[in-house]
Protein backbone atom coordinates (compact mmCIF):
# COMPACT_ATOMS: atom_id res chain seq x y z
CA UNK A 1 0.00 0.00 0.00
CA UNK A 2 2.63 2.74 0.85
CA UNK A 3 5.00 1.27 -2.08
CA UNK A 4 2.02 1.72 -4.35
CA UNK A 5 1.02 4.90 -2.94
CA UNK A 6 4.41 6.51 -3.31
CA UNK A 7 5.10 4.75 -6.62
CA UNK A 8 1.71 6.28 -8.27
CA UNK A 9 2.38 9.63 -6.21
CA UNK A 10 5.99 9.59 -8.38
CA UNK A 11 4.29 9.12 -11.34
CA UNK A 12 1.48 11.46 -11.38
CA UNK A 13 4.08 14.18 -10.62
CA UNK A 14 6.27 12.80 -13.53
CA UNK A 15 2.93 12.44 -15.81
CA UNK A 16 2.45 16.32 -14.37
CA UNK A 17 5.69 17.89 -15.45
CA UNK A 18 5.84 15.72 -18.64
CA UNK A 19 2.11 17.12 -19.81
CA UNK A 20 3.09 20.53 -19.11
CA UNK A 21 6.44 20.28 -21.01
CA UNK A 22 5.31 18.35 -24.32
CA UNK A 23 2.44 20.76 -23.79
CA UNK A 24 -0.38 17.74 -23.96
CA UNK A 25 -4.16 19.24 -22.94
CA UNK A 26 -5.19 18.67 -19.77
CA UNK A 27 -7.93 16.65 -20.03
CA UNK A 28 -5.01 14.02 -20.68
CA UNK A 29 -2.93 14.61 -17.74
CA UNK A 30 -5.55 15.10 -15.04
CA UNK A 31 -7.31 11.71 -15.98
CA UNK A 32 -4.13 9.88 -15.88
CA UNK A 33 -3.87 11.19 -12.43
CA UNK A 34 -6.91 10.24 -11.46
CA UNK A 35 -6.60 6.56 -12.51
CA UNK A 36 -3.74 6.60 -10.56
CA UNK A 37 -5.25 7.64 -7.53
CA UNK A 38 -7.45 4.88 -6.98
CA UNK A 39 -4.44 2.02 -7.93
CA UNK A 40 -3.04 2.30 -4.93
CA UNK A 41 -6.81 1.32 -3.24
CA UNK A 42 -6.83 -1.69 -5.84
CA UNK A 43 -3.56 -2.91 -5.18
CA UNK A 44 -4.19 -2.82 -1.16
CA UNK A 45 -7.55 -4.89 -1.73
CA UNK A 46 -5.80 -7.50 -4.28
CA UNK A 47 -2.71 -7.97 -2.13
CA UNK A 48 -4.45 -9.08 0.61
CA UNK A 49 -6.18 -11.81 -1.64
CA UNK A 50 -9.76 -11.05 -0.59
CA UNK A 51 -11.74 -13.64 0.92
CA UNK A 52 -15.39 -14.90 -0.64
CA UNK A 53 -17.41 -13.38 2.00
CA UNK A 54 -15.41 -9.60 1.11
CA UNK A 55 -15.93 -10.12 -2.98
CA UNK A 56 -19.68 -10.92 -2.44
CA UNK A 57 -20.66 -8.36 0.36
CA UNK A 58 -18.58 -5.71 -2.52
CA UNK A 59 -20.80 -7.40 -5.68
CA UNK A 60 -24.03 -7.43 -3.39
CA UNK A 61 -23.59 -3.64 -2.56
CA UNK A 62 -22.33 -2.88 -5.64
CA UNK A 63 -25.02 -4.11 -7.41
CA UNK A 64 -27.80 -3.05 -5.20
CA UNK A 65 -26.52 0.54 -5.82
CA UNK A 66 -26.16 -0.06 -9.26
CA UNK A 67 -30.28 -1.02 -9.26
CA UNK A 68 -31.02 2.00 -7.42
CA UNK A 69 -29.48 4.34 -10.59
CA UNK A 70 -31.23 2.11 -13.20
CA UNK A 71 -34.54 1.83 -11.50
CA UNK A 72 -34.75 5.80 -11.55
CA UNK A 73 -32.98 6.49 -14.89
CA UNK A 74 -36.09 7.60 -16.90
CA UNK A 75 -36.20 10.08 -13.90
CA UNK A 76 -33.80 13.11 -14.63
CA UNK A 77 -31.62 13.63 -11.48
CA UNK A 78 -32.89 10.72 -9.20
CA UNK A 79 -30.12 9.13 -8.53
CA UNK A 80 -29.70 7.43 -5.16
CA UNK A 81 -26.21 5.80 -5.88
CA UNK A 82 -24.38 8.07 -3.90
CA UNK A 83 -26.53 7.91 -1.00
CA UNK A 84 -26.19 3.44 -1.10
CA UNK A 85 -22.57 3.74 -1.13
CA UNK A 86 -22.25 6.25 1.43
CA UNK A 87 -24.26 3.13 3.94
CA UNK A 88 -21.90 1.09 2.65
CA UNK A 89 -18.99 3.07 4.13
CA UNK A 90 -21.08 3.70 7.14
CA UNK A 91 -21.65 -0.54 7.71
CA UNK A 92 -18.28 -1.86 6.32
CA UNK A 93 -16.08 0.62 6.69
CA UNK A 94 -13.97 3.16 4.01
CA UNK A 95 -12.34 0.72 1.83
CA UNK A 96 -15.31 -1.13 1.36
CA UNK A 97 -17.58 2.62 0.34
CA UNK A 98 -14.48 3.40 -1.45
CA UNK A 99 -14.72 0.27 -3.68
CA UNK A 100 -18.15 -0.10 -3.75
CA UNK A 101 -18.12 3.02 -5.20
CA UNK A 102 -15.46 3.07 -7.89
CA UNK A 103 -17.00 -0.33 -8.93
CA UNK A 104 -20.61 0.74 -8.78
CA UNK A 105 -19.61 3.65 -11.04
CA UNK A 106 -17.73 1.58 -13.19
CA UNK A 107 -20.36 -1.44 -13.43
CA UNK A 108 -23.61 1.24 -14.12
CA UNK A 109 -21.49 2.53 -17.26
CA UNK A 110 -21.46 -0.74 -18.87
CA UNK A 111 -25.04 0.04 -18.76
CA UNK A 112 -25.36 3.75 -19.18
CA UNK A 113 -22.19 3.54 -21.56
CA UNK A 114 -18.04 4.12 -20.67
CA UNK A 115 -16.81 7.69 -21.84
CA UNK A 116 -14.11 9.91 -20.37
CA UNK A 117 -16.21 10.59 -17.39
CA UNK A 118 -15.91 6.84 -15.93
CA UNK A 119 -12.65 7.59 -14.11
CA UNK A 120 -13.99 10.69 -12.86
CA UNK A 121 -17.01 9.11 -11.62
CA UNK A 122 -15.21 6.43 -10.12
CA UNK A 123 -13.10 8.56 -7.96
CA UNK A 124 -15.73 10.90 -6.86
CA UNK A 125 -18.34 7.93 -5.74
CA UNK A 126 -15.41 5.96 -4.84
CA UNK A 127 -14.04 9.24 -1.72
CA UNK A 128 -17.45 9.72 -1.12
CA UNK A 129 -17.96 5.87 0.75
CA UNK A 130 -14.14 6.31 1.78
CA UNK A 131 -15.31 9.76 3.83
CA UNK A 132 -18.63 8.09 4.89
CA UNK A 133 -16.55 5.14 5.77
CA UNK A 134 -13.56 7.44 7.81
CA UNK A 135 -16.47 9.49 9.58
CA UNK A 136 -18.44 6.63 10.64
CA UNK A 137 -15.74 4.86 12.05
CA UNK A 138 -14.34 8.34 13.72
CA UNK A 139 -17.64 7.77 15.47
CA UNK A 140 -19.21 11.04 14.17
CA UNK A 141 -21.90 8.77 12.49
CA UNK A 142 -23.69 6.35 14.64
CA UNK A 143 -23.51 2.71 12.72
CA UNK A 144 -26.78 1.16 14.50
CA UNK A 145 -29.98 2.70 14.31
CA UNK A 146 -30.53 6.81 14.16
CA UNK A 147 -32.24 9.33 15.78
CA UNK A 148 -34.55 12.13 14.19
CA UNK A 149 -31.53 14.36 14.38
CA UNK A 150 -29.07 11.92 13.63
CA UNK A 151 -30.80 11.10 10.61
CA UNK A 152 -31.40 14.56 9.64
CA UNK A 153 -27.60 15.26 10.05
CA UNK A 154 -26.55 12.26 8.27
CA UNK A 155 -28.83 13.53 5.50
CA UNK A 156 -27.62 16.82 5.39
CA UNK A 157 -23.85 15.68 5.54
CA UNK A 158 -24.44 13.84 2.09
CA UNK A 159 -26.09 16.64 0.84
CA UNK A 160 -22.78 18.86 1.24
CA UNK A 161 -21.03 15.59 0.33
CA UNK A 162 -22.45 15.56 -3.23
CA UNK A 163 -22.31 19.55 -3.43
CA UNK A 164 -18.85 20.04 -2.10
CA UNK A 165 -16.98 17.06 -3.68
CA UNK A 166 -18.72 14.29 -5.85
CA UNK A 167 -20.54 17.33 -7.91
CA UNK A 168 -17.18 19.26 -8.56
CA UNK A 169 -15.22 16.86 -9.22
CA UNK A 170 -17.38 15.57 -11.95
CA UNK A 171 -17.85 19.60 -12.67
CA UNK A 172 -13.93 19.22 -13.45
CA UNK A 173 -14.05 16.31 -15.40
CA UNK A 174 -16.25 18.81 -17.72
CA UNK A 175 -13.53 21.50 -17.11
CA UNK A 176 -10.95 19.78 -18.58
CA UNK A 177 -12.26 17.82 -21.29
CA UNK A 178 -14.42 20.36 -22.71
CA UNK A 179 -13.31 24.11 -22.28
CA UNK A 180 -10.78 24.39 -24.67
CA UNK A 181 -8.60 27.39 -22.56
CA UNK A 182 -9.34 26.70 -18.78
CA UNK A 183 -9.69 30.50 -17.35
CA UNK A 184 -10.86 31.40 -13.83
CA UNK A 185 -13.76 32.71 -15.67
CA UNK A 186 -14.37 29.54 -17.83
CA UNK A 187 -14.02 27.09 -14.90
CA UNK A 188 -16.83 29.14 -13.10
CA UNK A 189 -19.33 29.27 -15.18
CA UNK A 190 -19.25 25.24 -15.51
CA UNK A 191 -18.67 25.01 -11.88
CA UNK A 192 -22.19 27.44 -11.48
CA UNK A 193 -23.80 25.95 -14.31
CA UNK A 194 -23.27 22.07 -12.86
CA UNK A 195 -24.06 23.36 -9.22
CA UNK A 196 -27.33 24.26 -10.32
CA UNK A 197 -28.46 22.13 -13.17
CA UNK A 198 -26.95 18.72 -11.71
CA UNK A 199 -25.24 18.85 -8.40
CA UNK A 200 -28.50 20.39 -6.80
CA UNK A 201 -30.65 18.03 -7.88
CA UNK A 202 -28.07 15.03 -6.99
CA UNK A 203 -27.39 16.19 -3.67
CA UNK A 204 -31.53 16.48 -2.96
CA UNK A 205 -31.58 13.05 -4.11
CA UNK A 206 -28.50 12.00 -1.74
CA UNK A 207 -30.66 13.76 1.12
CA UNK A 208 -33.90 11.67 0.58
CA UNK A 209 -31.92 8.62 0.11
CA UNK A 210 -30.04 8.87 3.67
CA UNK A 211 -33.16 10.30 4.99
CA UNK A 212 -35.40 7.42 3.97
CA UNK A 213 -33.41 4.38 3.24
CA UNK A 214 -30.49 5.25 5.82
CA UNK A 215 -31.42 4.12 9.01
CA UNK A 216 -33.50 0.94 7.70
CA UNK A 217 -30.45 0.14 5.61
CA UNK A 218 -27.79 -0.07 8.07
CA UNK A 219 -30.27 -1.75 10.11
CA UNK A 220 -30.38 -4.78 7.64
CA UNK A 221 -26.61 -4.33 6.69
CA UNK A 222 -25.74 -4.47 10.31
CA UNK A 223 -27.82 -7.66 11.11
CA UNK A 224 -26.38 -9.64 8.29
CA UNK A 225 -22.79 -8.71 9.63
CA UNK A 226 -23.64 -9.49 13.54
CA UNK A 227 -24.91 -12.40 11.83
CA UNK A 228 -22.35 -13.75 10.14
CA UNK A 229 -19.50 -11.76 11.77
CA UNK A 230 -18.02 -10.48 8.73
CA UNK A 231 -16.59 -7.26 7.65
CA UNK A 232 -16.29 -6.18 10.81
CA UNK A 233 -15.29 -2.31 10.16
CA UNK A 234 -12.59 -3.11 13.30
CA UNK A 235 -11.19 -6.04 11.06
CA UNK A 236 -10.91 -4.68 7.49
CA UNK A 237 -6.81 -4.03 7.38
CA UNK A 238 -6.27 -0.23 6.52
CA UNK B 1 -26.14 -7.86 -34.46
CA UNK B 2 -23.72 -7.35 -31.20
CA UNK B 3 -21.13 -9.50 -30.77
CA UNK B 4 -21.26 -10.85 -34.27
CA UNK B 5 -19.03 -8.41 -36.37
CA UNK B 6 -15.34 -8.91 -37.48
CA UNK B 7 -14.18 -5.98 -34.88
CA UNK B 8 -16.56 -7.85 -31.90
CA UNK B 9 -14.13 -10.75 -33.18
CA UNK B 10 -11.03 -9.31 -32.37
CA UNK B 11 -8.88 -10.35 -29.30
CA UNK B 12 -9.62 -8.20 -26.51
CA UNK B 13 -6.06 -7.08 -25.99
CA UNK B 14 -5.89 -6.11 -29.73
CA UNK B 15 -9.31 -4.27 -29.36
CA UNK B 16 -8.39 -2.72 -25.94
CA UNK B 17 -4.69 -1.66 -27.17
CA UNK B 18 -6.67 -0.41 -29.75
CA UNK B 19 -9.22 2.08 -28.12
CA UNK B 20 -6.59 3.15 -25.63
CA UNK B 21 -4.24 4.14 -28.15
CA UNK B 22 -6.82 6.07 -30.32
CA UNK B 23 -8.67 7.60 -27.12
CA UNK B 24 -5.19 8.67 -25.57
CA UNK B 25 -3.43 10.12 -28.32
CA UNK B 26 -6.84 11.31 -29.56
CA UNK B 27 -5.95 13.75 -26.55
CA UNK B 28 -2.53 14.55 -27.77
CA UNK B 29 -2.56 15.43 -31.20
CA UNK B 30 -2.96 19.27 -31.55
CA UNK B 31 -2.70 19.59 -35.33
CA UNK B 32 -6.70 20.09 -36.82
CA UNK B 33 -5.52 17.44 -39.99
CA UNK B 34 -4.78 14.74 -37.31
CA UNK B 35 -7.72 15.83 -35.82
CA UNK B 36 -9.91 15.17 -38.50
CA UNK B 37 -8.84 11.55 -39.37
CA UNK B 38 -9.78 11.09 -35.79
CA UNK B 39 -13.58 12.12 -36.13
CA UNK B 40 -13.73 10.82 -39.41
CA UNK B 41 -11.91 7.27 -38.75
CA UNK B 42 -14.33 7.36 -35.45
CA UNK B 43 -17.65 8.04 -37.24
CA UNK B 44 -16.47 5.19 -39.49
CA UNK B 45 -15.64 2.68 -36.72
CA UNK B 46 -18.58 3.43 -34.99
CA UNK B 47 -21.04 2.88 -38.60
CA UNK B 48 -18.74 -0.23 -39.35
CA UNK B 49 -19.54 -1.67 -35.87
CA UNK B 50 -23.33 -0.24 -35.27
CA UNK B 51 -24.28 -0.23 -38.68
CA UNK B 52 -27.24 2.47 -39.46
CA UNK B 53 -27.84 2.91 -35.30
CA UNK B 54 -24.68 4.76 -35.07
CA UNK B 55 -26.06 7.69 -36.94
CA UNK B 56 -28.41 8.56 -34.19
CA UNK B 57 -25.35 8.87 -31.84
CA UNK B 58 -23.39 10.96 -34.73
CA UNK B 59 -26.00 13.23 -34.94
CA UNK B 60 -26.39 14.29 -31.32
CA UNK B 61 -22.46 14.94 -31.67
CA UNK B 62 -23.23 17.94 -33.49
CA UNK B 63 -24.60 20.26 -31.09
CA UNK B 64 -22.06 19.29 -28.70
CA UNK B 65 -19.46 20.13 -31.24
CA UNK B 66 -20.92 23.46 -31.68
CA UNK B 67 -21.46 24.25 -27.86
CA UNK B 68 -17.93 23.44 -26.90
CA UNK B 69 -16.61 25.20 -30.18
CA UNK B 70 -19.20 28.44 -29.98
CA UNK B 71 -18.27 28.63 -26.52
CA UNK B 72 -14.47 29.24 -26.22
CA UNK B 73 -14.64 32.54 -27.76
CA UNK B 74 -16.56 33.86 -24.80
CA UNK B 75 -14.17 32.96 -22.43
CA UNK B 76 -10.87 33.30 -24.44
CA UNK B 77 -9.94 36.42 -26.05
CA UNK B 78 -7.00 35.56 -27.46
CA UNK B 79 -5.86 36.52 -31.02
CA UNK B 80 -5.87 38.71 -33.44
CA UNK B 81 -8.78 38.43 -35.98
CA UNK B 82 -11.75 40.25 -34.53
CA UNK B 83 -15.14 38.71 -35.77
CA UNK B 84 -17.77 41.37 -33.73
CA UNK B 85 -17.52 42.65 -30.18
CA UNK B 86 -20.24 42.60 -27.45
CA UNK B 87 -21.09 44.06 -24.36
CA UNK B 88 -19.08 47.34 -25.44
CA UNK B 89 -16.16 46.26 -26.75
CA UNK B 90 -15.31 42.24 -25.69
CA UNK B 91 -14.14 40.99 -28.82
CA UNK B 92 -14.95 37.51 -30.30
CA UNK B 93 -12.07 36.21 -31.80
CA UNK B 94 -11.84 33.70 -34.95
CA UNK B 95 -8.50 31.85 -33.80
CA UNK B 96 -10.53 31.55 -30.19
CA UNK B 97 -13.53 29.83 -32.22
CA UNK B 98 -10.87 28.06 -34.01
CA UNK B 99 -9.32 26.38 -30.99
CA UNK B 100 -12.70 25.47 -29.80
CA UNK B 101 -13.43 24.01 -32.60
CA UNK B 102 -10.13 22.08 -32.53
CA UNK B 103 -11.16 21.14 -28.80
CA UNK B 104 -14.59 20.26 -30.00
CA UNK B 105 -13.37 17.67 -32.47
CA UNK B 106 -11.13 16.35 -29.67
CA UNK B 107 -13.63 15.69 -27.72
CA UNK B 108 -16.32 14.26 -30.42
CA UNK B 109 -13.75 11.59 -31.23
CA UNK B 110 -13.26 10.60 -27.81
CA UNK B 111 -17.04 10.18 -27.22
CA UNK B 112 -17.56 8.64 -30.56
CA UNK B 113 -14.41 5.94 -29.64
CA UNK B 114 -16.04 5.81 -26.15
CA UNK B 115 -19.39 4.86 -28.17
CA UNK B 116 -17.40 1.85 -30.65
CA UNK B 117 -15.89 0.94 -27.33
CA UNK B 118 -19.01 0.10 -25.22
CA UNK B 119 -19.90 -2.26 -28.17
CA UNK B 120 -16.85 -3.76 -28.55
CA UNK B 121 -15.43 -4.06 -25.33
CA UNK B 122 -18.10 -6.06 -22.89
CA UNK B 123 -17.75 -7.09 -19.82
CA UNK B 124 -16.92 -10.40 -20.30
CA UNK B 125 -13.70 -9.38 -22.33
CA UNK B 126 -12.80 -6.53 -19.29
CA UNK B 127 -12.87 -8.81 -17.02
CA UNK B 128 -11.21 -11.70 -19.63
CA UNK B 129 -8.47 -9.00 -19.61
CA UNK B 130 -7.95 -7.84 -15.85
CA UNK B 131 -8.96 -10.92 -14.56
CA UNK B 132 -5.19 -11.59 -14.00
CA UNK B 133 -4.10 -7.97 -12.97
CA UNK B 134 -7.18 -7.37 -10.56
CA UNK B 135 -8.65 -10.72 -9.66
CA UNK B 136 -10.63 -9.56 -7.07
CA UNK B 137 -12.21 -6.75 -8.42
CA UNK B 138 -12.77 -8.31 -11.91
CA UNK B 139 -14.77 -10.67 -9.80
CA UNK B 140 -16.72 -8.16 -8.29
CA UNK B 141 -17.64 -6.22 -11.54
CA UNK B 142 -18.72 -9.95 -12.87
CA UNK B 143 -20.67 -10.71 -10.10
CA UNK B 144 -22.27 -7.25 -9.98
CA UNK B 145 -23.04 -7.17 -13.67
CA UNK B 146 -25.00 -10.80 -12.75
CA UNK B 147 -26.92 -9.37 -9.85
CA UNK B 148 -28.61 -6.06 -11.37
CA UNK B 149 -30.63 -8.23 -13.58
CA UNK B 150 -31.00 -10.70 -10.95
CA UNK B 151 -32.45 -7.87 -8.49
CA UNK B 152 -34.46 -6.79 -11.16
CA UNK B 153 -36.28 -9.65 -11.89
CA UNK B 154 -36.23 -10.43 -7.97
CA UNK B 155 -38.13 -6.98 -7.25
CA UNK B 156 -40.64 -7.38 -9.72
CA UNK B 157 -41.67 -11.37 -7.98
CA UNK B 158 -41.86 -9.40 -4.60
CA UNK B 159 -44.31 -7.14 -6.14
CA UNK B 160 -46.37 -9.54 -7.40
CA UNK B 161 -46.23 -11.80 -3.97
CA UNK B 162 -47.03 -8.66 -2.16
CA UNK B 163 -50.02 -7.80 -4.76
CA UNK B 164 -51.23 -11.31 -4.60
CA UNK B 165 -51.84 -10.95 -0.44
CA UNK B 166 -52.96 -7.23 -0.50
CA UNK B 167 -50.13 -5.73 -0.05
CA UNK B 168 -48.93 -2.66 -2.14
CA UNK B 169 -52.23 -1.06 -2.10
CA UNK B 170 -51.19 1.41 -4.15
CA UNK B 171 -53.17 4.81 -3.12
CA UNK B 172 -51.30 8.40 -1.57
CA UNK B 173 -48.05 9.32 -1.80
CA UNK B 174 -47.21 8.15 1.71
CA UNK B 175 -48.61 4.59 0.82
CA UNK B 176 -46.43 3.71 -1.77
CA UNK B 177 -43.40 5.14 -0.22
CA UNK B 178 -44.06 2.96 2.79
CA UNK B 179 -44.79 0.00 0.00
CA UNK B 180 -41.17 1.12 -1.72
CA UNK B 181 -39.41 1.23 1.54
CA UNK B 182 -40.85 -2.06 2.81
CA UNK B 183 -40.21 -3.54 0.07
CA UNK B 184 -36.52 -2.13 -0.64
CA UNK B 185 -36.01 -3.95 2.94
CA UNK B 186 -37.10 -7.30 2.08
CA UNK B 187 -34.59 -6.97 -1.47
CA UNK B 188 -31.63 -5.95 0.75
CA UNK B 189 -32.16 -8.63 3.30
CA UNK B 190 -32.48 -10.94 0.55
CA UNK B 191 -29.79 -9.80 -1.36
CA UNK B 192 -27.27 -10.13 1.35
CA UNK B 193 -28.65 -13.72 2.61
CA UNK B 194 -28.21 -14.89 -0.87
CA UNK B 195 -24.75 -13.08 -1.17
CA UNK B 196 -23.35 -14.93 2.49
CA UNK B 197 -25.00 -18.47 0.26
CA UNK B 198 -23.06 -17.58 -2.25
CA UNK B 199 -19.68 -16.82 -0.65
CA UNK B 200 -19.98 -19.97 1.74
CA UNK B 201 -20.97 -21.74 -1.84
CA UNK B 202 -17.54 -20.53 -3.37
CA UNK B 203 -15.32 -21.43 -0.24
CA UNK B 204 -16.47 -25.13 -0.16
CA UNK B 205 -15.69 -25.26 -3.80
CA UNK B 206 -12.01 -23.62 -3.11
CA UNK B 207 -12.39 -19.81 -4.10
CA UNK B 208 -9.17 -18.71 -4.51
CA UNK B 209 -6.99 -21.83 -4.58
CA UNK B 210 -5.80 -21.46 -7.85
CA UNK B 211 -5.38 -18.81 -10.62
CA UNK B 212 -8.95 -18.07 -11.93
CA UNK B 213 -9.92 -19.16 -15.36
CA UNK B 214 -12.93 -17.31 -17.49
CA UNK B 215 -15.54 -18.01 -19.64
CA UNK B 216 -14.57 -16.86 -22.50
CA UNK B 217 -11.75 -18.09 -24.14
CA UNK B 218 -9.47 -16.39 -27.23
CA UNK B 219 -6.52 -17.25 -28.57
CA UNK B 220 -3.67 -15.19 -29.37
CA UNK B 221 -2.52 -16.12 -32.81
CA UNK B 222 -0.64 -15.05 -35.26
CA UNK B 223 -3.41 -12.71 -36.49
CA UNK B 224 -4.13 -11.22 -33.65
CA UNK B 225 -0.04 -10.78 -33.29
CA UNK B 226 0.11 -8.49 -36.51
CA UNK B 227 -2.96 -6.91 -35.45
CA UNK B 228 -1.93 -5.97 -32.28
CA UNK B 229 1.80 -5.08 -34.22
CA UNK B 230 0.22 -2.76 -37.13
CA UNK B 231 -1.59 -0.88 -34.75
CA UNK B 232 0.77 -0.03 -32.38
CA UNK B 233 3.53 0.49 -34.89
CA UNK B 234 1.34 2.95 -36.71
CA UNK B 235 0.76 5.13 -33.42
CA UNK B 236 3.73 4.85 -32.31
CA UNK B 237 5.23 6.25 -35.42
CA UNK B 238 2.72 8.78 -35.79
CA UNK B 239 2.89 9.32 -32.78
CA UNK B 240 6.85 9.89 -32.57
CA UNK B 241 6.32 12.02 -36.68
CA UNK B 242 3.86 14.45 -33.82
CA UNK B 243 6.74 14.51 -31.15
CA UNK B 244 9.36 15.57 -33.35
CA UNK B 245 7.55 19.08 -33.94
CA UNK B 246 6.16 18.31 -37.94
CA UNK B 247 2.66 18.53 -36.47
CA UNK B 248 2.96 21.39 -34.53
CA UNK B 249 0.06 24.37 -34.78
CA UNK B 250 -0.37 27.56 -33.70
CA UNK B 251 -3.30 29.04 -33.04
CA UNK B 252 -2.34 32.01 -31.18
CA UNK B 253 -2.05 34.95 -32.28
CA UNK B 254 -2.80 33.83 -35.75
CA UNK B 255 -3.47 30.86 -36.98
CA UNK B 256 -0.36 29.56 -38.68
CA UNK B 257 -0.23 26.51 -41.00
CA UNK B 258 3.46 25.29 -40.52
CA UNK B 259 4.71 24.01 -43.93
CA UNK B 260 4.28 20.69 -44.00
CA UNK B 261 7.35 18.79 -44.59
CA UNK B 262 7.78 14.86 -45.45
CA UNK B 263 7.51 13.77 -41.82
CA UNK B 264 3.74 15.66 -41.32
CA UNK B 265 2.59 13.60 -44.21
CA UNK B 266 4.62 10.25 -42.79
CA UNK B 267 2.85 11.02 -39.22
CA UNK B 268 -0.42 12.08 -40.63
CA UNK B 269 -0.85 8.65 -42.85
CA UNK B 270 0.34 6.39 -39.98
CA UNK B 271 -2.37 7.74 -38.27
CA UNK B 272 -4.91 7.39 -40.79
CA UNK B 273 -3.32 3.62 -40.86
CA UNK B 274 -4.08 3.29 -36.91
CA UNK B 275 -7.27 4.72 -36.42
CA UNK B 276 -8.65 2.79 -39.70
CA UNK B 277 -7.26 -0.42 -38.87
CA UNK B 278 -11.20 -1.34 -37.08
CA UNK B 279 -12.61 -0.08 -40.20
CA UNK B 280 -10.59 -1.71 -42.48
CA UNK B 281 -11.26 -5.17 -41.81
CA UNK B 282 -14.87 -4.48 -41.15
CA UNK B 283 -15.32 -3.16 -44.69
CA UNK B 284 -12.96 -6.12 -45.53
CA UNK B 285 -15.11 -8.73 -43.93
CA UNK B 286 -18.08 -6.75 -45.26
CA UNK B 287 -17.11 -6.99 -49.30
CA UNK B 288 -16.14 -10.47 -49.16
CA UNK B 289 -19.20 -11.60 -47.70
CA UNK B 290 -21.09 -9.95 -50.38
CA UNK B 291 -18.37 -11.11 -52.99
CA UNK B 292 -19.27 -14.37 -51.56
CA UNK B 293 -22.61 -14.21 -51.98
CA UNK B 294 -22.62 -12.77 -55.25
CA UNK B 295 -21.06 -15.77 -56.39
CA UNK B 296 -23.91 -18.50 -55.40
Amino acid sequence: MIWSTALCLLLSVVILVAGDALGFRYCLTSTAIVVLSMVPFAVSFESRRPQAREIVVLAVMCAIAVVSRVVFAGIPHVKPLVGIVMITGIAFGGQAGFLTGTLAALVSNFIFGQGPWTPWQMLAYGLAGLLAGGLARAGLIPRGAWSMPQRIGVSVLGFLVVVCMVGPILDTCTVFTMVSTVTPEAALAVYSIGFATANVPHAIATFATLFLVGSPMLAKLNRVRVKYGFMEAGKMPK
Amino acid sequence: MLGSGPIERLHPAVAFAFFALAIVFGMCMCHPAFQIVSVAASVTCLLVVRGKRAWRVIAAMVPVFLVVALANPLFSTMGDTVLFTYFGGRAYTWESLVFGASTGAMFVSMLLWFASYSVVMTSDKFTYLFGGVIPGLSLVVTMALRLVPNYQRKATEMVTARAGVGLMSGGGVRERAKDALSLLSAMVSWALEDGVVTADSMRSRAYGAARRTSFARYCFGRYEAFSLGVVVVFALLSMACALSGAASFEFYPTIAWPDSSLLFWLGLASYAAFLLFPTFIGVKELVRWRFFLSRI
